[in-house]
């Protein structure tokens, strides 16, 4: 078979693509789907019903003409339809043959694991199509009135679908991972949140992940008031809106296709059951492992992978999300970067000279934090995968661990430099030849504080690099405590933002604040020493926000030792716990002689 | 010699503390059919699914047509088709549909697909019934769209855990057929089952397995031999004044272990396989033979001899 007609074949001839359309097409669905979907309308219009007189809608019905309005219910209602009941409606992709008790079956058929996913996404269009023909009425009526741009119409339709497209494939790539209701529940969540932001009018929209800031550019750029707080024109939304959702299913496709790494262990090496050692002793609710099982289950799915994959899995996994992060790095920066060019250059917004040095600089610093707490939970894994030796390239077997080591300190490193070259290239680029700086001696360009943002721009990305180093190192010893992933970022996450971020920095202010500690000799001596631990502290110090006790050149010697014992003492604990979890799950049982 | 299609190698497979395979090998050979029996918890389910690729062994290898279930688990997968014991369906499906659904998961094209279902509802007798849902068959059509679904995708070799389990006996005869005729085709079977008979009737090698070790493998004649179940008993009766004379001569025979009156009859235990020197004694000593028949230990005497009821 043709390689197109083999990947069109993926998403056409899915067998649960086929069990949906059959499930979907039955009068019951329609009747229900045709109840809500009017009865959704029905709500969207009573505001209009039970107050026809007022006057937010009365100025609403001045700017826009009816069809138009009646329009934009219908596309909102479309999209509100679509975030609340297509991750609902994909639930059912690991739970029905689970449920079913059927799961081994479908394993045992051989089908690849994304032909088996991915009819999900396929059944979705079909549930769309669905929406927008139980609303096909509403839509004649609504150009009939008059008033809707039938190419501003066309294109919202078209977000509207990479939207559901969007939001199947995110929920199947964290189904998973997660329990189907909970990443159900998270992309509901995640969506309407997402669609909310994205109403709100911005010069500069980040929010468009969801058709909303699309959709709603017509009632904005309405309002002559609006001007200069929206885009120019409803194209660039568009195009931001369709290149950000392609680019979702591009990135959520991907992850399906490589799947989870969760290993067969000892541990769970039969299918449906998970038995520790000592389990013939326990009781039974202490042997029931849910959260492991059903990983398990879908990592003997994905044995059926091919066998290219297979056998360069390192590289394809390691490589596909190293450079995954590097293009999102890159991504930043290049927005980060035109956006300050043209909001200066060319919007002349470089004459104020006030916060745009020290806002430069924060967001600088906040691209390369992101990226490095991405790649601290990308670049571990959970206790049963850590010491999985993997075939790399050509079948050549490399410990997971050493891979994420590797691929973490070396995005560290990418990082570092981009952050800290950024701001050197739009000095020479730009700033120069507009007789202007990314570097003035004060915090607001010309004003306030003195500040050395060359320290800033050096220090500060090393200092974050640093800490991503300790953090990374209390991660990866988590991982081997949990058993979920999730589970290790959460106690990391909350671990070091509350003893190294937030009690040095409690303790300084204690100090610094009440007027009887502060004359207390030794432990007030000790508090800029101390506050200096915290990383949010030593980010201050470099902008010079605080006052007299840690003004801009206290010393960052505390952060820098702090920083380095917690390495030492993650690194001494991860390499005690290492060979007992290799035993543990990796060597063969020694067998009972009398069982 | 004809070509080994499954080879098990010296697998363990444990469960924490219970070993419910211990150091198992066994070889079945293309269009043969293994038969494995043994009491609640002897291995046999956990050693099909161990073949199948559903559980990973802590030692040894299994290799179906030369691969290895442990490396290549996708393409052994392929070759195989594994009936499990517990039926599972997705919901609200005809038959039809439901076999549409696995031939689509087996990967079988569209253009194939409605003609292989045809074909196997007709060898498990499910023709007609392509309309009725799922979830209203019996248990026994159940079993046979179970074995209808396994085999659709056309696989060399038949793993079945238990198939039999809750027929009735008109459905198991049945089932019996459809396996004859399955090893007519030159498919491999491997079954398991708790009732002898059948697997007695339909298999050509039988692996006795109990508290996760082989205790006995190979075919019926070699299993007698090796359990010691080899004693061939004959059930004779002469005219009543020749009773005594028959005894009497009987009991002189070499391979003759016992000699006993019954009523009106003798039963005779020899250890020879052959019972002909029997007859020719009793004809050489002109005594009229009314009645002869000769009978050999069955599976279940062997099996009952070869296992002591032990479990894991």
């Amino acid at each position: 078979m043709k390689p197109l007609a083999r990947f069109i074949d993926v998403f056409r001839d899915s067998p649960t693509y086929g069990l949906d359309r059959a499930n979907l097409f039955s009068g019951l669905t329609i009747g229900i789907a045709g109840l809500l979907l009017n009865g959704a309308v029905l709500m969207a219009l009573l505001p209009i019903l039970l107050d026809p007189n007022d006057q937010d809608l009365r100025t609403l019905n001045e700017k826009l003409q009816i069809g138009q309005l009646l329009a934009l219910i219908l596309m909102g209602g479309a999209t509100g339809f679509a975030t609340l009941l297509i991750p609902l409606r994909l639930v059912s992709v690991f739970w029905g043959p689970r449920m079913g008790r059927y799961f081994d079956q479908v394993v045992l058929s051989g089908i690849s694991p994304l032909k088996f996913v991915i009819g999900k996404a396929t059944s979705q269009n079909l549930f769309l199509g669905l929406i927008l023909f139980l609303l096909l009425p509403h839509f004649v009526l609504s150009l009939a009135l008059g008033g809707v741009d039938l190419g501003i119409f066309a294109a919202g339709v078209v977000l509207i679908w990479l939207y559901c497209m969007a939001l199947a494939m995110v929920t199947l790539w964290l189904s998973l991972y997660l329990n189907e209701l909970l990443a159900a529940a998270l992309v509901i969540f995640g969506g309407a949140m997402l669609a909310g932001f994205g109403c709100i009018p911005m010069r500069f929209q980040p929010f468009v992940m969801t058709p909303a800031p699309a959709l709603i550019y017509p009632v904005w750029a309405s309002f002559p008031g609006s001007v200069g707080r929206i885009p120019q024109s409803f194209f660039v939304l568009f195009a931001a809106c369709a290149g950000c959702l392609t680019a979702v299913i591009v990135v959520s496709f991907v992850a399906i296709y490589l799947g989870p790494l969760f290993g067969i262990i000892r541990d769970n090496s039969t299918f449906g059951e998970v038995v520790h050692p000592g389990d013939s002793k326990r009781k039974r609710w202490f042997r029931l492992r849910l959260h492991i099982q059903r990983p398990s289950e879908i990592a003997f799915l994905y044995e059926n992978r091919s066998a290219a994959f297979g056998g360069n899995e390192g590289l394809i996994r390691w490589g596909a999300a190293f450079c995954g992060l590097i293009v999102l790095l890159g991504t930043f920066h290049l927005l980060h970067g035109y956006y300050t060019w043209n909001w200066l250059f060319v919007q002349g917004g470089a004459t104020s000279y006030r916060w745009w040095v020290y806002d430069f600089h924060a967001r600088n610093l906040t691209i390369h934090g992101f990226g490095l707490v991405l790649a601290i939970f990308v670049f571990s894994h959970a206790r049963n995968s850590t010491y999985l030796r993997i075939p790399f390239v050509r079948g050549r077997l490399v410990e997971v661990s050493r891979l994420d080591t590797r691929a973490f300190i070396l995005f560290a490193l990418v990082s570092t430099t981009a952050s800290i070259a950024v701001p050197f290239l739009l000095e020479r680029l730009a700033a120069v030849p507009n007789s202007t700086t990314f570097f003035p001696g004060l915090m607001y360009g010309n004003e306030g504080r003195p500040v050395n943002y060359l320290r800033v721009a050096v220090e500060g990305s090393v200092s974050l690099s640093a800490a991503a180093l300790a953090v990374y190192a209390m991660h990866r010893y988590f991982c081997l405590i949990a058993w979920l992933k999730t589970v290790a970022a959460l106690s990391v996450a909350a671990l070091y933002l509350f003893v190294i971020c937030m009690i040095p920095m409690f303790y300084a202010v204690l100090f610094f604040e009440v007027p009887l500690l502060r004359n207390t000799p030794v432990l007030s001596d000790m508090a800029p020493t101390i506050a200096m631990i915290s990383p949010f502290a030593l980010i201050m110090v470099l902008f010079n926000e605080f006052g007299p006790p840690l003004r801009g050149d206290v010393s960052t010697v505390p952060f820098y030792v702090a920083h380095g014992l917690l390495l030492v003492l993650m690194i001494v604990l991860t390499r005690r716990r290492g060979p007992k979890l290799r035993q543990t799950y990796l060597e063969t049982p020694s067998r009972v002689a009398d069982a | 010699m004809s070509e080994v299609v499954v080879e098990i190698d010296d697998v363990t497979k444990t469960f924490d503390e219970v070993v419910a395979v211990d150091q198992i090998s066994l070889q079945v050979k293309r269009g043969q059919t293994l038969g494995l029996i043994g009491p609640n918890g002897a291995g046999k389910t956990t050693l099909l699914r161990v073949i199948c690729s559903l559980a990973k062994p802590d030692s040894g290898d299994v290799r179906v047509d030369g691969e290895s279930v442990s490396e290549h688990p996708r393409s052994v997968r392929r070759k195989l088709g594994f009936m499990p014991a517990e039926f599972g369906s997705p919901r609200n499906l005809a038959v039809g549909e439901y076999l549409d659904y696995f031939g689509c998961l087996y990967g079988i094209p569209k253009s194939r697909r409605q003609e292989n279902i045809k074909d196997v509802c007709e060898l498990t007798d499910l023709s007609g019934r392509e309309d009725v849902m799922v979830k209203g068959l019996s248990t026994g059509n159940r079993q046979r769209l179970l074995l209808a679904k396994t085999l659709l995708p056309d696989p060399q070799v038949l793993i079945l855990d238990e198939p039999a389990s809750g027929l009735d006996p008109r459905a198991r005869t049945e089932l019996r057929a459809i396996l004859r005729e399955l090893g007519s085709m030159g498919k491999t079977i491997i079954i398991s089952s708790h009732i002898l008979p059948d697997i007695e009737e339909i298999s050509d090698s039988i692996g006795i397995l109990e508290a996760g070790q082989l205790v006995l493998d190979g075919d019926l004649d070699a299993l007698r031999a090796t359990s010691g179940a080899t004693k061939r008993v004959v059930r004779l009766r002469v005219g009543g004044e020749q009773l005594e004379a028959a005894t009497t001569a009987l009991e002189q025979l070499e391979h003759v272990t016992s000699c006993e009156q019954r009523d009106q009859d003798l039963i005779v235990s020899s250890e020879q396989s052959n019972s002909n020197f029997i007859l020719a004694e009793l004809l050489r000593h002109d005594i009229h033979v009314l009645q002869f028949a000769e009978d050999e230990p069955n599976l279940e005497e062997i099996f009952m001899r070869s296992t002591v009821g032990k479990v894991t």
